[in-house]
């Protein structure tokens, strides 16, 4: 469970960085 | 000869007060600034972004980050690392989709600086925004939660009493908070976010000494854990609060709405333009990710090595005692403390904003009709800076009853908030018949909906609780809206979201 868990803390950073990019970066 | 206990309690002080110190320092330089109601509220546009984005993740984790929810690791095992998964996973995307729009609707109606505020005047309803700022009177609540954190710290660490405990905890809350004001909170939110997520990076390392296995420190956890008791490793919890996949769904539709935190959307509104929103949302990430999801780690690893502790939420404490040289542990007990104080911080000055902005500024003008503006304004500050010790001496009192886990105490209280306003913000967002009365009659539903679920024990699991108070509220909201929408109302929505 604890590497499942690490994981996806990476698979948030993705997806937030992803919203970040499309919508916050360069405006 | 110094001891090591002594050594540590020392140490401890002389930081505290070289901390304060500095506090007071920055507290002094921005004194003037806190005169007016806006600039007692949110220090507007003297900090940098990536300040005032670590120092959102600051006060976004608070005593259930750091003492409670390592405790219910502690109790409950790994599936308690679905809840710190949302703390930062859910709650940033929560932040990214929710931030633009929050702030634009801000900047239309110029100068808010309260989500009360915010809220009355989207729905153009002055009732709306008293109704808010009583329900954020749960954060009283909230402080509690950091109360007993600070005592369950000076008694693991130092020894103190529980009674004493709480009565020092309150004492430097408020002398903290007296120091400052909005202009310091923020930045020493800011460095205090920058110094636990240096803790939080030590506690992850400390693994690699006080658990072993090497590169697979993390398999030699869960194994070590699975001898203490199996159902410590599961992915849904045996027993505790996360032991459905329906509960840990609850909780990440919680964390996602908890960036709704009157405390916390307040920040936003000091961002001062739209440009300076991109290093905000992206520093308040890195630093939330560092924050929130290390030090959970610590209570499971307190579980291996303590496993018979007389109160879990004493597992990080006891955690960082035993694990660290007493310099380098007493930096970081410190660095609690502070981080514990940075939440507390935000919270009251929310709650007492509220009371001198969105309570007595609204509603005095009914009773004494010939006040002049700058009078009131001056007025609503003194208002907001005396509730201060009123709401000290409250929480005090109710911190006396010690509860069986902070976090749970924590998360009753910012559950009631969240059931309230959520639909009102959302709606109040893009849905065109969203209308002040459908508004008052939600944040009445949601509040009450939960205290009742959770109270008569209608609906015995929190998360649950809240996320059908929540769907109760937007219904109620909807059905209103529907009925009594004309195109006054209609007006009030953003026209352009692009």
């Amino acid at each position: 469970m604890i590497y499942t868990y690490l994981i996806l803390v990476v698979v948030f950073w993705i997806i937030g960085l992803t919203i970040w990019n499309k919508f916050y970066k360069n405006n | 000869m110094l001891t090591e206990s002594s050594l540590l309690l020392w140490t401890v002080i002389i930081l505290l007060v070289a901390y304060f110190g500095v506090v007071t320092w920055i507290g002094k330089k921005g004194s003037a600034h806190s005169k007016s109601m806006n600039g007692f509220a949110t220090a507007r546009g003297k900090v940098s972004p990536w300040l005032v984005g670590a120092s959102f993740a600051a006060s976004y984790s608070s005593a259930n980050l750091f003492i409670g929810v390592p405790g219910l690791a502690y109790q409950h095992g790994t599936s308690v690392l679905w809840y710190t998964l949302g703390c930062f996973g859910v709650s940033w995307v929560g932040l990214l989709i929710f931030a633009k729009t929050f702030w634009r609707y801000g900047k239309k109606f110029g100068r808010v600086s309260t989500v009360p505020e915010w809220l009355g005047r989207r729905y153009n309803s002055r009732t709306l925004q008293v109704i808010v700022s009583l329900l954020i009177l749960f954060n009283v609540y909230y402080i509690v939660g950091q109360n007993v954190g600070l005592a369950t710290i000076f008694e693991t660490v130092i020894g103190i009493p529980y009674f004493w405990g709480i009565i020092i905890g309150v004492a430097i809350t408020i002398l903290y908070i007296g120091l400052g004001g909005a202009f310091a909170q923020m930045i020493t939110d800011g460095i205090q976010g920058l110094f636990m997520a240096l803790a939080s990076i030590l506690i992850f390392i400390s693994f690699f000494w006080t658990i072993g296995g090497g590169i697979n420190v993390f398999g030699e956890l869960t194994n070590q854990l699975n001898a203490v008791d199996p159902n410590l490793t599961t992915f849904v919890g045996v027993d505790g609060p996360y032991n459905s996949v329906l509960a840990i769904m609850a909780v990440q539709f919680l964390l996602f709405s908890f960036i709704l935190m009157p405390h916390l959307l307040n920040k936003i509104l000091s961002i001062e333009t739209e440009e300076e929103l991109a290093p905000f949302t992206l520093s308040s990430g890195i630093v939330l990710f560092v924050i929130s999801t290390l030090m959970v780690l610590g209570g499971l690893a307190a579980r291996v090595l303590f496993p018979t502790l007389n109160s879990a939420d004493s597992a990080i404490p006891m955690y960082v005692i035993e694990s660290f040289p007493s310099i380098i542990a007493a930096i970081m007990i410190v660095g609690i403390i502070s981080a514990i104080l940075s939440s507390t911080d935000s919270l009251y000055l929310g709650v007492t904003t509220s009371i001198g902005n969105d309570f007595y500024k609204v509603l005095a003008p009914v009773f004494k009709k010939n006040i002049s503006q700058a009078k009131l304004d001056l007025q609503s500050v003194k208002v907001a800076k005396g509730s201060l010790i009123l709401v000290g001496l409250l929480s005090l009192y109710i911190s006396l009853d010690r509860p069986d886990s902070l976090s749970i105490l924590i998360q009753f209280s910012f559950s009631a908030i969240i059931s309230g306003i959520l639909a009102p913000i959302t709606l109040g967002y893009f849905w065109k018949k969203a209308t002040n009365y459908g508004a008052i009659a939600a944040v009445i539903t949601g509040a009450a909906l939960y205290v009742i679920f959770t109270q008569f024990n209608v609906i015995a699991n929190i998360y649950l609780a809240m996320f059908f108070a929540s769907l109760a509220s937007f219904i109620v909201m909807g059905v209103i809206g529907l009925l009594t929408a004309t195109e006054e109302h209609e007006e009030l929505v953003l026209k352009k979201i692009s």
